[in-house]
């Protein structure tokens, strides 16, 4: 049990705004599992209820099985990890690594040692004179992890605490924060606001919306198989269109919205007369040049162009609707805007999607 | 550096030598051989060693340090404390409360003062060092609140959150981050109050008591007879020490290490600890005590060891600068005083309140001794409440060599000495020889509203010519040479005249008025039976002769008189000879015409 959380039915207000709504969740114990939304969803503040700087309004919160309610901060068994490091400027990269053990009065000569693995495992071995004032973004960032490692918490918790780099080095950070927590066998409760930071380093990703888990999944199945609008434009889904549903029939389900018409591999979920939501990921739509023949294609005009790099987005308006779609840079041809083409919708790529709430 | 930048750098030392020169000069000055700011005669020590053998100057400063350092110590601790509750908690009104902190900051320190008088008089607590150091932790707090909200107001939180996420106690929290990152705003909040109380002189003046006067206090009541350039001394080396506990303070901020930053606070420290290690007279307890409210030098040391020695008593001294300073504090009636110092005019006041202890003349036989025209007068018939102790002539010193022989008041308004003429800065002094001055037979203490309004209009035409209006140092700025005519009182004119032989002074045909400075107890005084044998002893004829010599003050003492060197019994501004007496008038209360008095001086200096 040692590392695991358990929330039941958590929630939290300030002052008539509800951040928090009965959230539950369970992460097992080595488990790295990432909270994301955009700001404002709560996922902020759920951490913050996690270390106890937040008591909820409502439900529970168990660390390694144990209830903490009314356990202040400095008595649970997490430590964090924050957004802007929050690293002691008074103090040297050592006296901050310390902080925790000398709070524990441990003996110098194990704090010594100990804070010297610990700058080891973030590779800032021999910085320990260092002031931080002196250290780069990326060192102070490894800095505040190593004070947060040091005192081998039962979870780590990471508030953004990769927002403040710049791309490169974040690329770099994600992969060794992975690393680390695969090689520790810590519990990472991550928050982040980066659609791809989640995918990249989570075992699990929920995500959050209006104070509430929407959905939660390992990456892969989060990203395919998006349950709810607002999940799916936060994971990139860029052509959402509110649809009826004409009739079903040999497992397709055939759609209008607007003038456009096309169908859907049918998961059980459509109902004939009834609306609903659907999208389709950019790179699922296919471009066909102007006159093509192919059954379910509509006739579109090439409206603008954004280039990429490794892919061309091209913003194609058919039968009333502007849709974007994905050409990767080796498939992708010249086109000019105004350009006549074809477009088709494969059913096996319309997403069916609940209207999440609050969107 | 491009053009706008050196005119930014011009303008930048500009400013810097703008607020920086008066220091310069000061210091400068408290090396000068010279007493007179006007010339520089050689560098010299002496005033500094002069200062360590003034011993009210020194005991003034150790009172300063004293007060400064314990008011400091206090209001840093509970405006800390109270900033940071600000900080951590939200308030129902918060920002109300918190702007009530400001508030003292922006109240007129005056009012803050008398309603502190009151509040202690409610509280009958004694004025004295622990009214004045209650009063300076008030009025501190509130900077140093301010200040330590300023920087918690920039405080990142989550620093806060960090030491509790890694096991620290709110406590802990504190002492370990919360604290060391408000330090320095700490320590300038620190610095702040300890300037500032050494600093005070309006709240001081009023709950000031026995035993509290402040170096602001001594150099405010020095002006009367002269400030001294010890004063210069004393500053430079204030100025010194709290320049090097600066440097110190901005090194460990630096993050120097405390051995570099050891040295400027040790220095600055021993340079104010000083004073204490000097020594001073310590009374030794259960020791008998005469209290003594009194001028800046209007007794010599010296003369008071006579009476400590005597009675097995010890005197305590505390200066105060006016007449109004002496009327707050014996009206707010918890002072403690046993002998009072006030002018003939003020004694009419307190008598009228019922202010001064009745005296027992059975217990002053000396009063035999006092010349009879200075007794029995209209401010208090018969001597009942008060014994008369100096007295004055008002008249000009004049430097004989530019002006030739003066015997008028008429020449004050002669063109010739445009720019070269000083007038006292007071009302009654004006207003009454432009009264003297009329053809009308008008006297000093004159209360007819026309009479003043032609009084005015007269020291309107003559204001043109006059270079200043000066009540402080006008001796100083004779003896500079700036002015060759100056209005002022005789005694301090009798000590000009010692310095500079070309110096002379006339009162002038037209009359004149002289003042009369008494002792009197104050109603509950502690002790009026010493009270009285002060009385007594100051009107010995020998210490009298010896206040008479050591003060230069002429001393209504008959037979002291006739004991004083023949050089300053027949000095002509000590002891004018009878016919001037005969023409001099005693400035006497003029009651509901003070007001109009001061009103009228008011638009004689604001006129253009």
């Amino acid at each position: 049990m040692r590392g695991a959380i358990r929330l039941v039915g958590v929630g939290k207000s300030f002052g008539g705004t509800e951040a928090v709504r009965e959230v539950s969740l369970d992460v097992a114990p080595g488990e790295f599992v990432t909270l994301l939304g955009p700001s404002g969803c709560g996922k902020t503040t759920l951490l913050r209820l996690l270390a106890g700087f937040e008591t909820p309004d409502a439900g529970q919160v168990l660390i390694s099985g144990r209830d903490v309610a009314g356990l202040p901060p400095h008595r649970r068994p997490v430590n964090t990890v924050f957004q802007h490091y929050a690293l002691f400027p008074h103090q040297d990269v050592a006296g901050n690594v310390a902080f925790g053990l000398r709070m524990q009065k441990r003996p110098a000569a194990e704090i010594r040692d100990k804070v010297a693995r610990a700058l080891d495992l973030v590779q800032l071995a021999g910085y320990e004179a260092r002031r931080v004032d002196e250290l780069s973004g990326g060192q102070k960032q490894r800095v505040a992890l190593a004070r947060a490692l040091v005192l081998e918490p039962e979870v780590l918790l990471l508030d953004e605490p990769l927002a403040a780099l710049d791309a490169k080095l974040r690329a770099q950070m994600q992969v060794e924060l992975k690393n680390l927590q695969e090689r520790l066998q810590m519990t990472f409760v991550f928050v982040t606001h980066d659609r791809d930071e989640a995918l990249i380093m989570s075992d699990r990703v929920a995500v959050m919306n209006a104070g509430r888990v929407e959905q939660e999944g390992a990456p892969d199945a989060l990203y395919d198989r998006p349950r709810t609008r607002f999940v799916a434009d936060f994971l990139g889904v860029r052509n959402l269109l509110h649809v009826r549903v004409l009739r079903i029939d040999e497992g397709l389900a055939q759609l209008e919205a607007g003038r456009l018409r096309f169908a859907a591999r049918d998961d059980g979920g459509y109902r004939a007369g009834a609306e609903t939501w659907v999208g389709v990921r950019p790179e699922r739509v296919r471009l066909l040049a102007e006159g093509a023949s192919e059954a379910g294609a509509e006739d579109g005009v090439v409206e603008d162009e954004i280039y990429l790099g490794d892919r061309t987005d091209w913003v194609v308006r058919a039968a009333g609707h502007a849709l974007v779609v994905a050409e990767s840079a080796r498939g992708a041809q010249p086109r000019g805007r105004g350009e006549r083409v074809r477009l088709l919708l494969p059913p096996e790529a319309v997403l069916r999607l609940a209207d999440g709430d609050g969107v | 550096m491009n053009r706008r930048g050196s005119g930014l750098g011009l303008f930048a030392l500009l400013v810097y030598l703008f607020l920086y020169a008066p220091i310069l000069v000061l210091a400068a000055l408290s090396f000068n051989e010279s007493r007179s700011s006007a010339l520089w005669e050689g560098f010299t020590f002496a005033w500094y060693l002069k200062l360590l053998q003034n011993a009210q100057v020194m005991q003034a400063l150790r009172t300063s340090l004293i007060v400064a350092f314990v008011s400091t110590v206090f209001s840093t601790v509970l405006g800390t404390a109270a900033a940071l509750a600000f900080h951590r908690h939200r308030f129902r009104r918060g920002a109300a409360i918190e702007a009530l902190f400001a508030l003292p900051i922006v109240v007129p320190e005056i009012v803050i003062a008398s309603s502190m008088v009151l509040l202690f008089a409610a509280l009958s607590l004694r004025l004295g060092l622990l009214t004045v150091v209650l009063a300076h932790v008030a009025f501190s707090i509130s900077y140093v609140v301010v200040v330590v909200r300023a920087r918690l107001a920039g405080f990142d939180r989550t620093l806060e959150e960090a030491a509790m996420d890694l096991g620290a106690g709110p406590w802990r929290t504190l002492w370990t981050v919360t604290l060391p990152l408000c330090a320095p705003a700490i320590l300038a909040g620190a610095l702040l109050a300890f300037a500032l109380s050494i600093d005070d002189y309006v709240i001081t003046s009023f709950v000031a008591g026995v035993g509290s006067t402040t170096l602001p206090l001594q150099i405010y009541s020095m002006v009367r007879s002269g400030v001294s350039p010890e004063i210069n001394a004393v500053s430079t080396l204030l100025l010194l020490a709290t320049s090097l506990l600066l440097l110190a303070a901005h090194l460990l901020e630096r993050g120097k290490p405390a051995r570099l930053c050891a040295a400027p606070a040790g220095l600055g420290l021993a340079l104010l600890a000083g004073p204490f290690l000097i020594g001073g007279p310590a009374a030794a307890a259960g020791e008998k005590v005469l209290n003594l409210y009194i001028w800046s030098n209007y007794i010599a040391p010296e003369t008071l060891a006579k009476f400590e020695a005597r009675h097995g008593v010890k005197v305590n001294v505390d200066l105060y600068d006016s007449n109004e300073a002496l009327l707050a504090k014996l009206q707010a009636g918890n002072a403690n005083y046993d002998v009072v110092c006030p002018s003939n005019y003020a004694v009419a006041i307190l008598a009228r309140q019922e202010l001064l202890h009745p005296l027992d003349l059975t217990a002053l036989p000396n009063l035999a001794h006092v010349d009879p025209a200075f007794l029995d007068r209209p401010h208090d018939p018969g001597n009942r409440l008060s014994i008369p102790y100096f007295w004055g002539t008002t008249g000009i010193a004049y430097r004989k060599s530019r002006t030739g022989p003066i015997d008028s008041w008429a020449a004050l308004w002669e063109p010739r000495f445009k720019g070269r003429i000083l007038m006292l800065d007071d009302a009654r002094e004006t207003l009454g020889i432009a009264l003297l001055l009329s053809r009308d037979g008008h006297g000093v203490n004159e209360t007819d509203e026309r009479a003043l309004r032609q009084a005015k209009e007269l020291l309107l035409v003559q204001k043109p010519l006059v270079r200043t209006y000066n009540s402080a140092d006008f001796d100083q700025v004779l003896l500079a040479g700036d002015v060759w005519l100056a209005q002022g009182w005789s005694g301090q004119f009798a000590r000009a005249m010692d310095e500079d032989p070309d110096i002379e002074y006339v009162v002038p045909k037209e009359g004149s008025s002289f003042f009369l400075d008494s002792l009197a107890i104050p109603r509950g005084a502690p002790n009026p039976a010493l009270g009285h044998a002060f009385l007594d002893f100051v009107m010995e004829p020998e210490i009298a002769a010896e206040i008479c010599m050591t003060m230069r003050y002429s001393t209504p003492n008959r037979a002291a008189r006739a004991l004083l060197p023949a050089a300053i019994r027949d000095h002509p501004a000590i002891f004018p000879p009878p016919d001037v007496m005969n023409r001099v008038e005693l400035l006497e209360d003029v009651g509901d015409a003070t007001v109009l008095y001061d009103r009228l001086w008011t638009e004689v200096k604001s006129a253009r």
